[in-house]
């Protein structure tokens, strides 16, 4: 398992200055199925976020996000932590006003993770922020269906053994919308790794079927 | 399988709230009250769907030909 990069060259007064023992931390939380989702948090990204959520699952990735995070530590201090411990990440650029994720967007790439990036429409970013012009970002133009084709197709080239039909995540993206439904706010105030295991224990117990996963773990 | 490509009902479940709850609770941390709350609402879940009753999974054709595209082809050619 090859161990992440940690900054060590950050003076001790610096916002992202890590100290031996949180060094430590995050060797220890390091996972190569970790993926850090810099995503708006918003009630009219809900459907995406459930979106992202049930296909990163569905590879068997493990998702992070800052909204999970309630100490009182310094929040970039705990989203760089976070960032850290992931290999990969996901951020969606469709909020222009939104100033977080392109800032969280610098410092993953700075730090050399793997990114997919999508924003809602064509060239809408890229008008704000050129220097992205530096490779692929995917459009999904507002649409659920469209998002879980492209970040599964991506998914599917790091993933290939895992690798699983459309239909399958449709379905499973349904199912968690159910279930979201069902829940309500007990649903939404779950970090994505309660969450994640919550249905674990829910599919054992209760027969709840959710596609897809099932030949990862 | 059933005939019709349905899946046949999966085993009935033995799971009571309160042994959901403690899983939970202990397995992910969650407060007690909220592990009870979630569990009450999973098990009213499981009775009102089937979750077993569902179209088999359909794999995305390989190729570009849809069957309507086959079907037209088919039709051309001859």
């Amino acid at each position: 398992l090859a161990s992440p990069l940690i900054p060590n060259w950050c003076r001790p007064n610096h916002p992202l200055h890590f100290s031996a023992d949180i060094r430590r931390l995050i060797r220890k939380e390091h996972s190569p199925d970790g993926i850090f989702l810099n995503i708006p948090y918003a009630q009219r990204y809900t459907n995406f976020e459930i979106a992202v959520l049930s296909t990163v699952t569905a590879y068997g990735l493990i998702p992070h996000m800052a909204k999970q995070e309630s100490g009182l530590s310094v929040r970039l201090h705990k989203i760089a932590r976070m960032m850290l411990s992931c290999d990969l990440a996901f951020t969606d650029l469709s909020y222009a006003k939104r100033l977080n994720m392109p800032f969280e967007l610098g410092i993953l790439l700075a730090w050399g993770k793997e990114n997919f990036v999508v924003s809602a429409a064509r060239y809408e970013s890229l008008q704000r922020i050129s220097d992205l012009n530096f490779g692929d970002i995917h459009y999904h133009e507002r649409s659920v269906g469209k998002l879980i084709k492209s970040l599964s197709l991506w998914l599917r080239q790091r993933y290939p053994k895992r690798a699983m039909s459309l239909n399958v995540l449709f379905r499973r993206y349904r199912r968690w919308q159910k279930i979201r439904r069902e829940l309500g706010r007990d649903f939404d105030q779950l970090s994505p790794q309660d969450i994640d295991q919550m249905l674990k224990i829910a599919e054992a117990e209760y027969k709840i079927e959710l596609p897809g996963r099932a030949k990862i773990r | 399988l059933s005939s019709k490509g349905v899946l046949k009902s999966a085993q009935s479940s033995t799971a009571t709230v309160g042994s959901v709850a403690r899983r939970f609770h202990e397995e992910i941390g969650l407060p007690k009250p909220l592990s009870v709350r979630l569990s009450k609402k999973f098990n009213e879940l499981a009775k009102k769907v089937d979750w077993a009753v569902s179209l088999p999974e359909r794999e995305i054709p390989s190729n570009a030909y849809t069957k309507r595209a086959k079907k037209s082809a088919r039709r051309t050619s001859k």
